[in-house]
């Protein structure tokens, strides 16, 4: 036990201010009268500086109007020290990176619960740290210090590097999450052709895939980070929404999900990192854990490299044609009725929901071509060619469609498959007679 | 003067966290974390301990400067309210009081863990030698993140 307290670094408390256990500050007012209230975000700027969000603080507002002086008490969550920061009040920014990193976590936490404008960021106070002082505990032993990790993020590129599909791209991303950062459950949107929705393409960990699941850029935490292109990182799910609950009722709609996200039951810990190429939102990169405080702000910055780096990677492939050809045949006893709605290009598998959109017709004119001509081999370049697909720039997101396409028949049907043969090529393998059945109109979801 | 009711009491004495706020006559305010704070039956004033290793500066303050501020929040619920007041008096734990602390601290880690906090972090937040101090309410907040959060109760 230390018997008194003693003086420490910013830098060596860094989870402290992951807001993970709640922070707390204290200020005067002009007669003297203390004000002590939980605060969200404590971020550290520098070795001498932390800024503070400025929400609900009428009266720490006008404290601090009068009397620049704060004392802030913020805890470590792997040990339950804490510490004591005595501040001295600089300035308030109303814009800037800082200001619109700290409004965007707040927004996205609010979207999640489908609330707007219920924490509104009035403003960043920046102050600076006279002192940072330990308290007298129990236990004062640190936490261990985590590897830079630097060694497996260039073997990561380098296998990046090497990859010419888009199957290899997203197994590698997520496998990269797992060994770089420890996160065993994350998955990969991108960006559709209408350029409003992100759906979930591939995924690690979790007990249903979510393939094709969609989320509307701007909204929920997702939409949020993605509209913004900035990393959204929650670190005490639970207590964020208690925090909201606490702040307002649930109010507003919610979005209607066909197919459910991939998440975790009892999910603590969440982090949503854009996937930019070239200045453009390809995707986003989605982490989760079941503990609190599992991703830090060294893990944001090594998901934006992983995330960053998957989104050039995919940009390329993208911009690469394929060519033709291969074989194989299809079989089997009672038919399989896929019914294709030609609106919104809905398919449904024996009356059971599979997929829309894009790879809804995709999947539609391979069985047409299956059923009239026989013909099980495709190429991608003749699907980019295909007038009767009449899809506005459906070249550039082919093969990730494709992927989709395939993860979602591996677990929604056992009769068709959709194979990659060579590069570029693919094969639909037909295990089942087929009934195509075309339906005038939207389908029933 | 503020009289806190039954129902408030009930709030006050349950699983909460709870912040005391104090400052000196330079103007520097300083937090300490308080355990076991209770009504008492005059629905006026309250006692609340602090941690003796960590007492030092808020016994200094309230010596000089009287003001006190004691905020509580429930970590599961997330209800908060500020009492303010003036500080009254200080004394070693007698009678029941260390039962009374341990029954808070107790019910405390129970709704920390109810959202997800590791236990030994919580239990590293006390120490095991407290002193009593109380004061008198005259004033209380709702405290509750939002927009309500400041109004008088």
């Amino acid at each position: 036990m230390t018997p008194v307290s003693s003086d420490v670094r910013l830098e060596d408390i860094g989870t402290c201010f992951e807001g993970v256990i709640p922070s707390a500050i204290c200020t005067l007012d002009q007669g003297g009268t203390p004000n002590v209230t939980y605060l969200s975000v404590v971020h550290r700027v520098d070795a001498d500086h932390v800024a503070l969000s400025r929400q609900f603080f009428n009266k720490t507002d006008r404290n601090t109007i009068v009397n620049p002086y704060a004392q802030v008490l913020v805890i470590e969550p792997e040990t339950g020290r804490m510490f004591l920061l005595d501040l001295v009040h600089e300035r308030t920014d109303t814009e800037g990176p800082l200001f619109e990193r700290m409004r965007t976590k707040l927004d996205a936490v609010a979207a999640q619960e489908g609330m707007t404008n219920v924490f509104k960021l009035k403003g960043t106070d920046v102050c600076r740290v006279e002192r940072c002082m330990m308290l007298a505990c129990s236990s004062v032993e640190a936490p261990p210090r985590r590897d830079s990790k630097i060694e497996r993020i260039e073997a990561f590129s380098h296998r990046l590097a090497a990859i010419d599909d888009m199957e290899g791209l997203f197994a590698e991303v997520l496998g990269a999450c797992e060994q770089i950062i420890g996160s065993r459950y994350a998955f990969v949107m991108l960006v559709d052709e209408t350029r409003e929705r992100l759906y979930t393409v591939a995924s690690a960990g979790f007990p249903t895939s979510g393939a094709g699941s969609e989320v509307r850029i701007g909204e929920g935490l997702i939409g949020v980070a993605a509209a913004r292109t900035q990393s959204v990182r929650v670190t005490h799910m639970s207590r964020e929404l208690s925090y909201t609950h606490a702040a307002r009722d649930r109010s507003s709609s919610e979005i209607e999900h066909v197919i459910p996200l991939p998440r975790l039951q009892g999910v603590q810990s969440q982090l949503v990192t854009p996937m930019l190429a070239q200045r453009e939102l390809v995707g986003v990169l989605c982490l989760q854990s079941e503990a609190p405080g599992a991703f830090q702000s060294a893990d944001e910055s090594i998901a934006a490299i992983l995330a960053n780096q998957a989104a050039m990677a995919f940009a390329a492939l993208r911009r690469d044609d394929g060519a033709d050809q291969a074989a194989s045949p299809a079989t089997v006893e009672r038919a399989l009725e896929v019914k294709h709605y030609d609106e919104d290009d809905s398919v449904f598998l024996d009356n059971e929901y599979l997929i829309k959109g894009v790879a809804g017709a995709i999947l539609w004119r391979l069985l047409i071509c299956y059923r009239d001509h026989d013909r099980t081999e495709f190429s991608n370049r003749e699907m980019r060619l295909d007038q009767t697909l009449d899809l506005p720039d459906i070249k550039d997101n082919l093969e990730a469609r494709l992927v989709l396409l395939r993860k979602r028949l591996e677990e929604r049907c056992d009769s068709l498959r959709i194979e990659k043969t060579a590069r570029g090529r693919f094969r639909i393998d037909v295990r089942r007679p087929v009934t195509l059945v075309q339906v005038q109109g939207g389908g029933p979801l | 003067m503020f009289t806190i009711d039954a129902e408030l009491k009930e709030f006050v004495e349950s699983g909460v966290a709870c912040l005391i706020g104090s400052g000196d006559s330079q103007g520097r305010p300083h937090i300490a974390q308080g355990w076991g704070p209770r009504v008492h039956d005059n629905g006026a004033t309250i006692d609340v301990f602090i941690d003796v290793a960590r007492a030092a500066r808020t016994l200094d303050n309230l010596r000089e400067n009287p003001g006190v501020a004691m905020t509580l929040a429930h970590p599961v619920s997330y209800r908060s309210v500020q009492l303010k007041g003036a500080f009254r008096s200080t004394a070693e734990p007698a009678g029941n009081d260390l039962d009374w602390v341990r029954r808070h601290r107790d019910e405390f880690l129970v709704s920390t863990t109810l959202v997800g906090d590791p236990p030994d972090t919580i239990r590293n937040l006390w120490m095991d030698d407290v002193v009593r101090i109380s004061f008198d309410v005259e004033h209380a907040f709702n405290q509750t993140p939002g927009p309500e959060a400041g109004k008088p109760l």
